[in-house]
């Protein structure tokens, strides 16, 4: 165990430092010369290359990318030139509401795709269940910004259903987590809960759907697996069946890799969640690397794209320790 | 009767989604080669006169904000769209293949250390090493291409290296280097084609990704740039006019929504040709799945499967 742990843990560091290299090259390849970005539109000749020194650009670049280790090191992210706000302060604004969207939805994703995939599996009528997994087949492959519009467009263009974006209309909460749910349920605001709560449907929805065909599609497969198993044979045999059967057998030995795999979808669903927050002007990340991208404000989209991938390495990580707790049989692979 | 069977299965029209899927696609590259003929010369003519008008006989599809006929513009979105899709995944799987079949054929540390990069590449959410390269690349058509072969390529190593690894040791692979045959013929003859039939699966359903990501860059604003025909960018234009010009978003959407569905029926019909429906995917394969889609793994494992077996009845 202790050496799975190493071998993962030092897989991690791996592509955590991976991400900082792949981040650094970003910086140098870009289009626009960041001496020039940081300056500003009005900068002199001779300020820009105040700034460039400043920067260290004319440095080697082994050099640069040390002192880049450095500066992310010492939690040093650089300022965001549009807002002029510490990368960091705007970032810890941000993450909690794309967090809220992708926790949201990964409910969501289970609470549809798991159902549907054992109806699937177990379902008497496998007629209605040949029409589920067609429906749950085309899921996986609708665009979720296509998915995102459209709702938009039918929720609240035409019907004046809910809300075209943001977080909450109103005051949001006292502040305590950042998140706008559980804020608003700690200080007893329901009002604002429910807004919130109103708020998420619509980009909830649209992420969750894109992802909910595929959790239906492992789901079954999952299920079909355990029926098969020796002892589901000896608890029918025994006399158990229907709903006792599915719940006190099939879904315990289903639901470890079904929560698995619902981990991982966290990393999807944080890229996904990039078009869905532009569409519904979510105020999270995916938000704020396109604007910061749009306006070659460079500094805040490493910082997300750092941030995203750390969170989307640490869920698996976690992941994988989880398994390997669950199944001996990982650690020996 | 039997032969009239075969046939059906062969063009997959045992299944609704296969039929469909094959449909689809046709209909796509029909008229996405053909296209350009009927369509170019009306998609970029602007009318000003006509601006925002509802779909009638004269432009079936009605026309945009500048009075283009959007039917043309449609048409001409496919025939800008797949056939960078298509290049994409084609350069993907040919860059990944390489890759995969050195590591899995040398072993070792080249393995190691190929694998160990394609494992970076992996473990990032795909979407947004999609936008962060695009991003750092510039728009337009060529570098969202680049972008999402980047994206790409990796999973085709992993499931190249797979399969090589696991026909690596087979009695066949022996025999053939006892004939003292080249590392090519070797790989070329004998590795490859046990490849291929998952990588095929993985490229059909790989194309529709890639259309809706050319669209979904192009929709932020990283992709194709107005006035390009590009669906994406054309649904981003429209956007500002949903409440009061429902077609202008609503073609353009569609005929994503139909490319994107038929590959991916295409794909899924694929696998079951190939591979049967009874497969069900092992807890092992749990992680590679969320990083390289579930077809690729459960593919490549039924692939290793038997592999394994025959092993056991050597010595």
């Amino acid at each position: 165990m202790l050496r799975f742990l190493t071998r993962r843990l030092l897989g991690t560091v791996a592509m955590l430092l991976g991400l900082l290299l792949g981040t650094f090259v970003l910086t140098r390849v870009l289009p626009a010369d960041p001496a020039r970005v940081a300056a500003g539109l009005r900068a002199t000749p001779k300020q820009v290359a105040a700034v460039r020194e400043q920067l260290g650009l004319d440095d080697p670049l082994w050099r640069q990318f040390f002192g880049y280790l450095h500066q992310m090191w010492v939690g040093d992210f650089g300022r965001s030139f549009v807002s002029q706000r510490p990368v960091t302060s705007d970032i810890s604004q941000m993450f909690p509401a794309t967090f809220e969207l992708v926790a949201f939805s990964m409910v969501l994703m289970l609470l549809i795709g798991v159902p549907i995939g054992f109806y699937c599996a177990l379902g008497r009528r496998q007629g209605a269940a040949t029409i589920l997994r067609g429906i749950a087949f085309s899921a996986m492959g609708v665009p979720a910004f296509v998915v995102a519009l459209l709702a938009q467009v039918i929720f609240f263009g035409r019907l004046g259903w809910l809300p075209a974006g943001g977080r909450i209309s109103g005051a949001p909460p006292t502040t305590i987590t950042h998140l706008y749910t559980v804020d608003s349920l700690l200080t007893g605001n329901f009002s604002a809960l429910g807004s919130a709560l109103w708020h998420l449907v619509l980009p909830g929805f649209s992420l969750a759907i894109y992802r909910a065909g595929m959790v239906a599609r492992f789901t079954e497969s999952q299920v079909r697996k355990v029926m098969e198993a020796d002892h589901i044979r000896t608890a029918k045999a025994k006399g158990l069946h229907g709903l006792g059967l599915v719940t006190r057998h099939v879904a315990r030995g289903s639901a470890v890799p079904i929560l698995t795999i619902a981990g991982l979808e966290f990393g999807w669903l944080l890229g996904g969640s990039v078009l869905v927050e532009s569409i519904y002007s979510w105020p999270g990340m995916g938000n704020y690397i396109l604007t910061s991208v749009a306006s070659f404000d460079y500094n805040p989209v490493i910082m997300c794209v750092l941030v995203l991938g750390s969170a989307f390495a640490v869920i698996n990580f976690v992941v994988d320790v989880i398994q390997a707790l669950l199944d001996p049989r990982v650690v020996l692979r | 009767m039997n032969r009239i069977r075969k046939i059906g299965e062969f063009w997959l029209f045992h299944t609704i989604q296969g039929a469909l899927g094959l449909l689809l696609v046709l209909l796509a590259l029909i008229v996405a080669v053909f296209g350009r003929f009927a369509a170019s010369e009306e998609s970029s003519v602007t009318h000003l006169g006509a601006i925002l008008q509802a779909p009638s006989t004269a432009h079936p599809f009605g026309t945009d904000d500048v009075g283009r006929d959007l039917l043309s513009r449609v048409i001409d979105g496919a025939g800008y769209t797949i056939p960078a899709a298509i290049a994409v995944v084609a350069a993907s799987v040919i860059i990944g293949s390489v890759v995969g079949v050195v590591a899995g054929y040398y072993g070792g540390w080249v393995n190691e250390t190929l694998m160990r990069i394609t494992d970076i590449f992996l473990s990032y959410p795909s979407m947004l090493l999609a936008i962060a390269v695009a991003a750092s690349l510039g728009s337009g058509l060529k570098q969202t291409a680049i972008a999402l072969i980047v994206v790409v390529w990796a999973a085709y190593a992993r499931l190249a290296q797979v399969q090589t690894s696991a026909v690596r040791h087979r009695l066949f692979m022996d025999a053939s280097e006892m004939a003292s045959s080249s590392v090519t013929t070797r790989l070329f003859r004998h590795v490859l084609p046990n490849a291929l039939p998952p990588v095929f699966v993985k490229a059909t359903m790989d194309v529709a990704m890639c259309v809706e990501w050319i669209a979904a860059l192009g929709f932020v604003g990283l992709g194709a740039r107005p006035p390009a025909p590009e669906w994406g960018t054309m649904i981003a234009e429209a956007r500002e006019y949903v409440l009061n010009a429902w077609w202008y978003v609503t073609f353009p959407s569609l005929a994503l929504l139909f490319v994107v569905l038929g590959f991916n029926y295409l794909g899924g019909a694929l696998d079951t040709h190939f591979f049967g429906t009874t497969r069900t995917l092992s807890r092992k394969s749990l992680r590679q799945l969320a990083l390289v889609s579930d077809e690729a793994v459960a593919v490549s494992e039924t692939i290793v499967e038997p592999v394994t077996a025959d092993e056991e009845l050597i010595p």
